[in-house]
Formats: structure tokens, C-alpha cells, sequence
């Protein structure tokens, strides 16, 4: 299990999923932090995609599971998190089922912060 | 990793332009193109962009661009083969001419990436080909072609196709098979979900041009183009492909800019990097100017009859004589070079061979597999123990197995469909195809398998030029001018694609905007993301149908409420005349489009 303090992180994300994550953050500002895509020089192509930072907090979890739930056109997806304590980096791979509300409940969490391996009652509000 | 996000980015190389597709990871894909099926349609708008780029990459300019990159490798590479023979000048000669070449192949692509990825994504997401275009762009001839083969889907186009080229149907039938087969496709794809999501997360990209690929400032620019220009020829509002077309050839075919691109020497660096900003930014200024029906119906003749120049009508138009020969002379000379390097043991043609042959074909994917070629016939093992067969030549003396298939759509022999080069080891041993005529055959295996490096080593050469390049330029005494350029950078991109992004903007109104827009784009005058993907639907519905009732019937099919979504645009134009949406009704009939 990691302890209180911590980053979420989350790769590979298209800029729709980073928007609808920031709006999830705007509350809480600072939980969310989006990194500035990197643009290969030697090629053209689609869309970048870049990684988004949730804050390993209660409120950072909240978003997390806010965000899986939203309104998604597959009844499941399956992400992978790497859970950041300093130096150290673990993937752990969440796979979340669609809620019909958006307002994550205790369960939820609970069942979120055991696929992240993380104890939700040593973390920050 | 599976992740919430749309299937793996598509990109292409911009020297050797070889093309790394979805298409390509999927062996499965490339078993159903080799049975002469066409690929699951979800691939469709990922083809489409980096084809477009391709399609780019192979013009005057872009062949003028990957020149300089060419030129900029052979100084590097000469630099560390030569090395233990030159003396201290000579070193920084070779050095100093690498960065002289590298500077202009990264700041002319740099300066036209927001143009690039702008017109790719408006073939993605608008381009259409009405019922009245003769022509087509080559992109959009090489998705008809691939993706609307017989025996599923939208079917119809390459089977319209081959009867057309047997006189079995007319002219006007085989268009109008490719018209329905690309409109049934394109309506399909634009509508989904996902495509739905892809066009919003460009909506949601930040405005300016120098952050993250300017794709939000290059398609704006590019929709704004086009809007201008229908406003001037009205059948372009329906004819968005053949005004893409007209673009890539004003611009791409542009032989003033293509001259500009190699001039300058002399001139301090910032002075070029303003010449060629100032023509670029002149030229798409001028488009809407020119653009008239009789030019139209003029440049939609020439691409049909497929002369070469006569085919790039506007590219000379705005071009007086003097400039156009003065700008031909500069290239002229530039091409002398690369004939004229052999006699002096220069490694440039051979350079050019092996990074820039691949230009030929547009790459779809590699397949690792055993081929077995007996007589005219090719095989590769299918599922439950079936062969899947298709017509072959084979080199005389090459072996009769092979273990992969590169699959290729043949640029130079009009985006045909597509070619299957049998490969063995680093050899191409044969040529084979799913559904060409018979005359296209002869040609295509003397292209194919003529001495060509194969897509892999393409690719290594490429890097391996760059990693020289780099080296090369560590020592440069002129290596600052790189920085220089890429300093200026900012600001031209800006100069450039602005006044056409914020089109109709006063400057305060303009500076708001890019305040408003820095970050999360449209959505601050959307509301939120979901309002973005409204927008987005809705462009995409009514960029192949914009006939009212059937994009009321096309909303009820999907089960999304049309009149909250002009409501929700409506609103939105309230804040900022960037987002637009047209409505209108004659009793039963009306029309509906929106902007972006």
C-alpha cells in the first residue's frame, strides 16, 4: 500500500479526455495538471495525445473516479495508472465499469483506491 | 497499453515519408487488403490525414523540402566519412553547410506544420467530392480505391471502376458509383462516436500555432479559406475536396515559395525566414482573391486531363513571368546538383535514393508472413488452413519464398489500389496485386521492383542521417543560426496563421481570444466539452449532408437532439463569431451547416 502524498499519472490521453479531466479539477484547483505534449520534429501526423497529473489525494481520487464515470460510449474501459511516490513508479491497471452517476459513492472509491493499491484512509483530504 | 483514448497516432516521416499507420499493427487488416478486401472503415480518417501529408510531402515544395534535408545529410555524412583527410577548414566547411541545409529543412517545415496538419485535418473531417467535381484529390482517390473495394460496405467504387475502364459503363455512371460509395462511407464514419470525439479534441486544442503542432490554428485557418473562397464560388461550399485541391496546389505547387526555399544563401538567416513567411502569408491572403468559378471549372480540367503543369493551374496563378522563371532557374540549379554530385564521388544521389525513393508509395503496413509463389500465382497462409491467393510477378532468378508483404498504394501511378511487393530478407522478389488493369501491371513491376530500398531500411537510413546531421552541427561555427530561426519562429507562425484563424476579429477582440483560447481552445465559448463535441457532430454530419431533414433524420437515428445543439452553437456565437451555425428553412425544405 503507498502512503498519504503522491501523484496519479495518466498517459496517452486525447485532448477531449484532458479537458473533461480539468473541468473535473476546476473545483479543486492544482489537482489536475496537464503536461504540454511533446512534438516530434521529423514527423506530421494526428493528434497529440499528452499526460495529465492527478494530485494522490481523497479529492484527486474523487476526480479520478468521477472522470472513469463519466458518460463513456464502452460499458468498460481499462486504463493504466502509474501511481508516483517520489522516485518511485508503479502501473497498476484500473478497469471501471460505467456509473449512471457521476458523483462518485464510498464503494466506488473503495473499489478504486484497491485496483490503485493505495489506503484511501492515510491520504490528504 | 489499453486506454480510454482512440486507436494508436498515425504519423508520417516528413523526409522519407513513410507513413506508420494503425492499419500497420494489425495483421489482420493487411490480410483482408491482401485477399482484396477492403480494411475495417475505423481507419478511414487516420488514412486520410497522414495521406493527405503525404500528398503534401510529394509536391514541388515538398520535394524541394526533403532536397534540403538530402543536401543537409550528405554534408554530415561526408563530414564523417572524409573526416581523417580534412583539415581544419574543411571540417568546418562541411559543418558549417550542414547547418546552412538543416536550418532551412527544419524552418520551412516547421513553418508550414500548422498548414499541413490544418489541410489534413480538413480532409479527415470535411473534405467531400460532390456529385458535380470531375476531379478528385489524390487522397481521396486513394480512400475510394482502398476503402470501398468489392464484396462489403459501401461497396461499388472499384468495382464501378474496373467495369469503367473495360467501357462496360460510362463516365458520368462510375462517378456517380464513386460518389454514392465515398458519401455512404464518409456519412457512416463522420458520424460515430469516435470520430465525433476525435474532431472535439481538436476543437479543445490550445490556439496558438507554436503550441503543440498548431492543429487548432492551421484548421481554422484552412475552414476559413474555404468559407472565403465559397463566398466567391459558390459550388465550393459543396465541394470541399476539389477546394482542398485548389490549396495544395496554390501553395504546394507554389514554384515562387518552392525558389525562395533555396535561395537566400547570403542573407542573414532571420531575413529569409521573413521572406518566406511573408510569401506564404501573401499567398493565403490572396487565395479568396482569385478563386472564381471559370478558374475552378479551368483547374478541375487540368487535373483530369493529368498534364503535369498545365494540371498545377493554380500554382502559377498570381506568378508573373519573371518570377516564375527566376524561381525555376533556382530550382533548376538545385536539381543540377544532385545529377552533377555523381561525377564528383558526392554522396547525394545516392542519398536521395535511399531516403527519398519510398516517396513513390504511400506505406499501409508490413506483414510478417510466409509467401509461397508458384508460376503467376502468390499465397500466404489465411485462417482454418485456407491460402489466401493473389496475381504475382516475380523477379526472374528471385526465390520462390518469401516471409513478408509490404503493402503499398502506388503514388506515382495515380494512388492506385493496393500493390503487394513480396519481400525476402532485404529483397523485393515480387509484385503482385489485387485489382489492377492489365496495363498498369507492366508499369508498377519495373517500379516496384527496380532497386528500391525497402520501408525498414528507409527508415534506418533516415535516422541514421539525422544522428550525422546532429553530429555535425555540434561543431559548426554557424550552429547559433538555428537557434536564431527557431526564435523567430514563434512570431512568423503567429503572423502567419492568426489573421486567418481569428479571421474578422478587431486586434483587441483577437488578443481576448487568444487569452480565451490558450489552453482548452473553443471550449471557453462552448461552455464545456460536451458542448464542444456537439459542434463537432455537427460539423461532421453536415460535411457530406447538410439537406435539413435528413440531418433531422440522421440526429433521431442517433438519438441526440439536433435543436439543443444549434441552441447550444447559437449561444456560443454570441461570444465570439468564430463559431457559427446556419439554418434555414423554405417550408419543408431547408439547410443546416455550422463553423468550425
Amino acid at each position: 500500500m503507498t502512503g498519504p502524498t503522491g501523484e496519479l499519472v495518466l498517459a496517452d490521453l486525447a485532448q477531449l479526455e484532458l479537458s473533461e479531466l480539468d473541468e473535473l479539477g476546476e473545483q479543486n484547483s492544482g489537482i489536475v495538471r496537464i503536461e504540454k505534449p511533446h512534438v516530434d520534429k521529423d514527423r506530421h501526423g494526428e493528434l497529440l495525445t499528452a499526460t495529465a497529473i492527478v494530485m494522490l489525494t481523497v479529492s484527486g481520487l474523487k476526480v479520478l473516479a468521477s472522470w472513469l464515470s463519466k458518460t463513456r460510449k464502452k460499458e468498460t474501459i481499462e486504463i493504466d495508472v502509474t501511481v508516483r511516490r517520489g522516485d518511485v513508479e508503479e502501473v497498476r491497471r484500473v478497469r471501471w465499469t460505467r456509473k449512471e452517476s457521476s458523483a462518485p459513492t464510498p464503494d466506488q472509491l473503495k473499489a478504486l483506491s484497491d485496483m490503485l493499491k493505495i489506503d484511501v484512509s492515510a491520504l490528504q483530504a | 497499453m489499453t486506454t480510454v483514448s482512440v486507436s494508436p497516432r498515425s504519423s508520417i516521416d516528413n523526409l522519407t515519408a513513410v507513413t506508420r499507420l494503425p492499419l500497420l499493427d494489425d495483421s489482420e487488416e493487411l490480410r483482408r487488403l491482401v485477399a482484396g478486401a477492403p480494411p475495417t472503415d475505423s481507419h478511414l480518417l487516420s488514412f486520410l490525414h497522414e495521406a493527405t501529408h503525404h500528398w503534401c510531402l510529394s509536391s514541388l515544395v515538398g520535394n524541394v523540402i526533403a532536397g534540403l534535408g538530402v543536401r543537409a545529410g550528405s554534408a554530415a555524412l561526408r563530414l564523417y566519412f572524409e573526416r581523417a583527410d580534412l583539415d581544419t577548414e574543411g571540417l568546418l566547411r562541411l559543418s558549417d553547410e550542414t547547418v546552412h541545409f538543416a536550418a532551412r529543412y527544419e524552418t520551412a517545415l516547421e513553418l508550414l506544420r500548422p498548414l499541413a496538419e490544418g489541410m489534413a485535418l480538413f480532409a479527415e473531417f470535411d473534405a467531400f467530392s460532390g456529385r458535380r467535381s470531375t476531379a478528385v484529390t489524390d487522397p481521396y482517390k486513394s480512400a475510394t480505391n482502398i476503402f470501398c473495394a468489392p464484396g462489403s460496405g459501401p461497396t461499388g467504387a472499384a468495382d464501378a471502376r474496373r467495369r469503367f475502364e473495360a467501357g462496360e459503363i460510362s463516365s458520368a455512371e462510375h462517378a456517380d458509383a464513386v460518389f454514392l460509395a465515398m458519401a455512404t462511407l464518409l456519412i457512416n464514419v463522420r458520424a460515430r462516436d469516435e470520430a465525433v470525439d476525435r474532431k472535439a479534441s481538436l476543437l479543445l486544442q490550445p490556439l496558438d500555432p507554436e503550441v503543440g503542432g498548431g492543429y487548432l490554428s492551421g484548421y481554422l485557418a484552412v475552414k476559413r479559406l474555404w468559407w472565403e473562397c465559397a463566398r466567391r464560388a459558390n459550388r465550393l461550399y459543396e465541394e470541399t475536396d476539389l477546394f482542398l485541391a485548389f490549396l495544395q496546389s496554390y501553395i504546394y505547387w507554389d514554384v515562387v515559395l518552392a525558389g525562395l526555399l533555396l535561395g537566400g544563401a547570403e542573407e542573414p538567416p532571420q531575413l529569409t525566414l521573413t521572406r518566406w513567411a511573408t510569401r506564404l502569408q501573401n499567398r493565403l491572403a490572396e487565395l479568396p482573391q482569385v478563386v472564381n468559378d471559370q478558374l475552378l471549372d479551368e483547374f478541375e480540367r487540368a487535373l483530369v486531363d493529368e498534364t503535369t503543369w498545365t494540371a498545377r493551374r493554380s500554382a502559377t496563378i498570381g506568378v508573373d513571368q519573371t518570377e516564375h522563371e527566376a524561381a525555376f532557374a533556382v530550382i533548376t540549379d538545385f536539381e543540377r546538383r544532385f545529377s552533377e554530385a555523381e561525377q564528383d564521388g558526392d554522396p547525394l544521389p545516392m542519398l536521395a535514393s535511399m531516403l527519398l525513393t519510398q516517396r513513390r508509395f504511400l506505406s499501409l503496413g508490413r506483414l510478417t508472413t510466409d509467401v509461397s509463389i508458384e508460376g503467376d500465382l502468390g499465397s500466404i497462409p489465411g485462417s482454418n488452413g485456407s491460402r489466401i491467393e493473389f496475381s504475382v510477378r516475380r523477379r526472374p532468378e528471385a526465390p520462390q519464398h518469401g516471409d513478408g508483404l509490404h503493402l503499398v498504394s502506388p503514388v506515382v501511378r495515380d494512388w492506385s489500389p493496393v500493390c503487394v511487393v513480396v519481400e525476402a530478407g532485404e529483397e523485393a522478389i515480387a509484385v503482385g496485386w489485387t485489382s489492377w488493369s492489365p496495363d498498369t501491371i507492366a508499369e508498377l513491376t519495373e517500379l516496384v521492383l527496380g532497386d528500391r530500398p525497402t520501408y525498414a531500411d528507409s527508415l534506418q537510413y533516415a535516422d541514421a542521417v539525422r544522428a550525422l546531421i546532429r553530429g555535425s552541427i555540434e561543431i559548426a561555427p554557424s550552429r547559433p543560426v538555428l537557434a536564431d530561426m527557431a526564435g523567430a519562429m514563434p512570431t512568423a507562425l503567429r503572423d502567419i496563421y492568426l489573421p486567418f484563424a481569428l479571421a474578422g476579429l478587431d486586434d483587441a477582440a483577437a488578443e481576448a481570444h487568444r487569452g480565451a483560447m490558450a489552453r482548452f481552445g473553443l471550449r471557453s465559448y462552448l461552455g464545456g466539452s460536451e458542448a464542444t463535441q456537439n459542434l463537432a457532430r455537427l460539423g461532421l454530419i453536415t460535411s457530406v449532408k447538410n439537406d435539413l431533414s435528413q440531418v433531422r433524420h440522421f440526429y433521431g437515428l442517433l438519438g441526440v437532439d439536433l435543436d439543443e445543439t444549434v441552441s447550444q452553437i447559437r449561444s456560443a456565437s454570441e461570444q465570439t463569431t468564430l463559431v457559427r451555425v446556419f439554418l434555414e428553412t423554405f417550408g419543408e425544405l431547408g439547410f443546416v451547416a455550422c463553423m468550425p
